[in-house]
């Protein structure tokens, strides 16, 4: 029988092998974190902070715009302090309004100080001035009319 | 034939990566196994806690929708109800005019589901609900339908307009005239074996600011 010399991989081979393989892994390894992440997210999406979300809710249910305006102050969880402001501006719709609201939680030792700013509009019917109201809708009649009529032609 | 051994620096080499590999493959299986293995039901149990709230908080929602939630009629109010079991419980109570998913018939669905919020030792977080459309909605006690058998313990939060604080209770509060008050937020307590988790839920209300939709 003829002896054959005994043959391993080349380290050229082992190399490519070893490649091949850390980069499945890189890409597992990646999909695992993203993994992680998720439930990080999840899970910070229902502990949302309630402060702000009560002091987003008195905002809006905040019948009278020149209240709104002024804002307001309460004891959030934990000793902290809520401020929340608005800026309320009227849009050049009827009863529609773009408001910035602004929170501030502050003086507590053990959370640390935030600051939340939201930018949205709201459809408030209370908020509006009769007059301006009126215009804007005349104003959106007449826009509406002049559409009409080039439908028309 | 003549038989080469491997070279010291090939032997090293060898090592070093074999060595590599493995610290590498030893994190990767124990992190998996934290994914996939022995925490499956912790993550199972989180799962559960934010599916409850949701539902929770689109069922309140719900409620708070005409025609039960105007301006001048509050759409969660707490009330005194009496159980199956013959006792008088004091819960928040809230409307459903198109019922929900979770409430099952033994006839047919009926709109205008009154529902109350109650949470018993080793039992859990229960709706009891009935129909106003019943013939017996006065007298009969409301059927009884576990949501979560993981809530452990359920409180109220009152927001004091004049303090500007809130105040966590066990029970509903009376106001000055002995009425019961609604509170404006809710605190339910999930447990699992060592493992629990508090959520705060806002009870939506109607202002007369909001556009009648």
């Amino acid at each position: 029988m003829k002896l054959r010399r005994a043959q391993g991989f080349t380290l050229l081979e082992v190399l490519v092998a070893l490649a091949i393989f850390a980069l499945a892994a890189i890409l597992l390894g990646g999909a695992y974190v993203n993994v992680l992440n998720g439930y990080q997210v999840a899970k910070r999406a229902t502990v949302s902070d309630p402060d702000v979300q009560f002091a987003r809710s008195q905002l809006l249910e905040q019948p009278d715009v020149d209240l709104a305006r002024q804002g307001g102050d309460f004891e959030g969880a934990e000793g902290r302090h809520v401020r929340w402001t608005a800026t309320i501006d009227p849009t050049n719709e009827a009863d529609l309004f773009t408001v910035i609201f602004e929170c501030e939680t502050t003086g507590s030792n053990t959370a640390k100080e935030e600051k939340v700013r939201q930018e949205f509009r709201v459809l408030r019917p209370t908020w509006s001035v009769a007059v301006d109201r009126n215009t804007l809708r005349a104003t959106s009649r007449d826009r509406i009319l002049k559409i009409l009529e080039g439908v028309n032609k | 034939m003549k038989r080469r051994g491997f070279t010291l620096l090939e032997t090293l080499l060898a090592l070093a990566l074999a060595g590599l590999l493995m610290v590498a493959l030893n994190a990767f299986i124990f992190s998996m196994g934290e994914l996939w293995g022995r925490n499956t039901d912790l993550r199972l149990f989180d799962r559960h806690v934010r599916a409850v709230t949701r539902f929770l908080e689109h069922e309140l929602h719900a409620a708070a929708l005409p025609p039960a939630g105007t301006a001048d009629t509050a759409p969660i109010t707490v009330e005194e109800i009496r159980t199956q079991a013959g006792l008088t419980e004091t819960l928040l109570t809230f409307e459903l005019f198109q019922g929900s998913r979770v409430f099952v018939w033994p006839g047919q669905p009926l709109p205008e589901v009154v529902c109350s919020l109650s949470v018993r030792e080793n039992v859990g977080l229960l709706f009891l609900w009935h129909s106003r459309l019943e013939e017996n909605f006065d007298d009969k006690p409301p059927r009884e339908t576990v949501v979560s058998p993981l809530v452990s313990a359920i409180s109220y939060d009152y927001y004091d307009t004049n303090f500007k604080n809130w105040k966590t209770e066990t029970e509903p509060r009376r106001n000055a005239q002995g009425q019961y008050e609604a509170p404006q937020r809710l605190r339910l307590k999930f447990t699992y074996r060592t493992r629990s988790q508090e959520v705060l839920l806002a009870l939506p209300t109607v202002s007369a600011g909001d556009p009648a939709l």
